[in-house]
């Protein structure tokens, strides 16, 4: 195991030992962090250095904004402005983890909805077809699912009721479908095949894009 | 109270002078700050404080035992430190007379209206 999965684990212990509310208030602190270009191991230290703070007060009875202040969101930028960001061999390896770990989880999808089109065609299970819809869609997948995650991080510390967080959970569940139906379209709409892939080399394929995403995820550590 | 912009400039040093005087952590330092009166200041504030001083090498952070939750830090100055709180020392001592001898001449000039 290496040094920031130890330490997340470490941290998710001491998490459940915090109030419910409290702990939320920690959740959208960490996901906020993580919308700022510095290392996940960075965040899971500040994370523990919080979850001490929020503990001891916690036990001396003092509320997360009695402990941190009422501005979450300054209290996160001030940490931030004294971490070191990630460098810029570091930001094009996390930005390529995503792409190659979307890939990982979208190949053996295509895989099978290729193969069944194949044998619906009268096609054999030796190639993978792949077609114009599926290529659009996986790029349309990878945006909508990245620009999703930046906003969930950039907008976790809004100051909102718990109604209006209410009705915007329930739009952005409205959004999220929409967004779904966009992404997979091409792949229904748009079905002629562009190339067919030998099954191990598609699997191969697999295999590389898996192994990328492991080893540039151990580095962005 | 004692406003924001003011406190910006001499927090950091505040600090230094704290832990100078004997190894603490976070809100052992929040509460000193608030005896000596410096209103409420919350760990919240202090912590991206303690982060700098730690990263520029001026503090070093030892853990602890603590009575609930991970172990707790404790910091300590370091030669770096020192040197720092020295320098702040003097420039404080420098601002703190230049405002004092501004005031004064301020409220003889007042007097004399």
């Amino acid at each position: 195991m290496n040094k920031r999965k130890a330490l997340q684990q470490q941290n998710n212990h001491y998490e459940k030992q915090l109030p419910k509310e409290t702990r939320q208030i920690l959740t959208d602190i960490v996901v906020y962090l993580k919308s700022f270009p510095i290392s996940e191991y960075q965040v899971e230290l500040v994370r523990l250095d919080i979850t001490r703070m929020l503990l001891e007060g916690a036990a001396r009875g003092a509320s997360a904004s009695e402990v941190l202040g009422e501005d979450y969101k300054e209290f996160c930028k001030g940490i931030v402005a004294e971490l070191p960001p990630r460098t810029p061999l570091q930001t094009i390896a996390y930005h390529a983890d995503i792409l190659f770990l979307g890939l990982a989880i979208l190949m053996p999808l295509w895989m099978v909805t290729g193969l069944l089109d194949s044998v619906q065609n009268g096609g054999s299970l030796i190639h993978v077809p792949v077609s114009s819809g599926t290529i659009s869609a996986t790029l349309i997948i990878l945006v909508v699912s990245y620009a999703i995650v930046q906003y969930i991080c950039k907008t976790s510390l809004e100051d909102e009721s718990e109604q209006a967080r209410r009705k915007n959970r329930f739009r952005f569940i409205l959004i999220l479908f929409f967004a779904v139906l966009v992404c997979m379209a091409p792949a229904i709409l748009f079905r002629n095949t562009v190339l067919n892939v030998h099954i191990a080399v598609y699997i191969a394929g697999f295999v590389i894009c898996f192994c990328v995403h492991k080893l540039l995820a151990a580095y962005t550590d | 109270m004692i406003s924001t912009q003011m406190l910006k400039g001499t927090l950091e040093g505040c600090i230094l002078g704290i832990i100078r005087k004997r190894e603490t952590y976070g809100y052992e330092i929040s509460e000193a700050l608030g005896q000596y009166g410096f209103g409420k200041i919350t760990e919240g504030t202090i912590y991206p404080i303690l982060l700098r001083l730690e990263k520029n090498g001026m503090i070093r952070a030892t853990y602890r035992q603590s009575d609930v939750g991970p172990k707790r830090k404790y910091y300590s100055l370091t030669e770096d430190g020192e040197t720092e709180f020295q320098s702040f020392l003097t420039s404080y001592r420098e601002l703190s007379a230049a405002v004092a001898a501004l005031l004064a001449d301020v409220k003889g000039g007042n007097d004399d209206e």
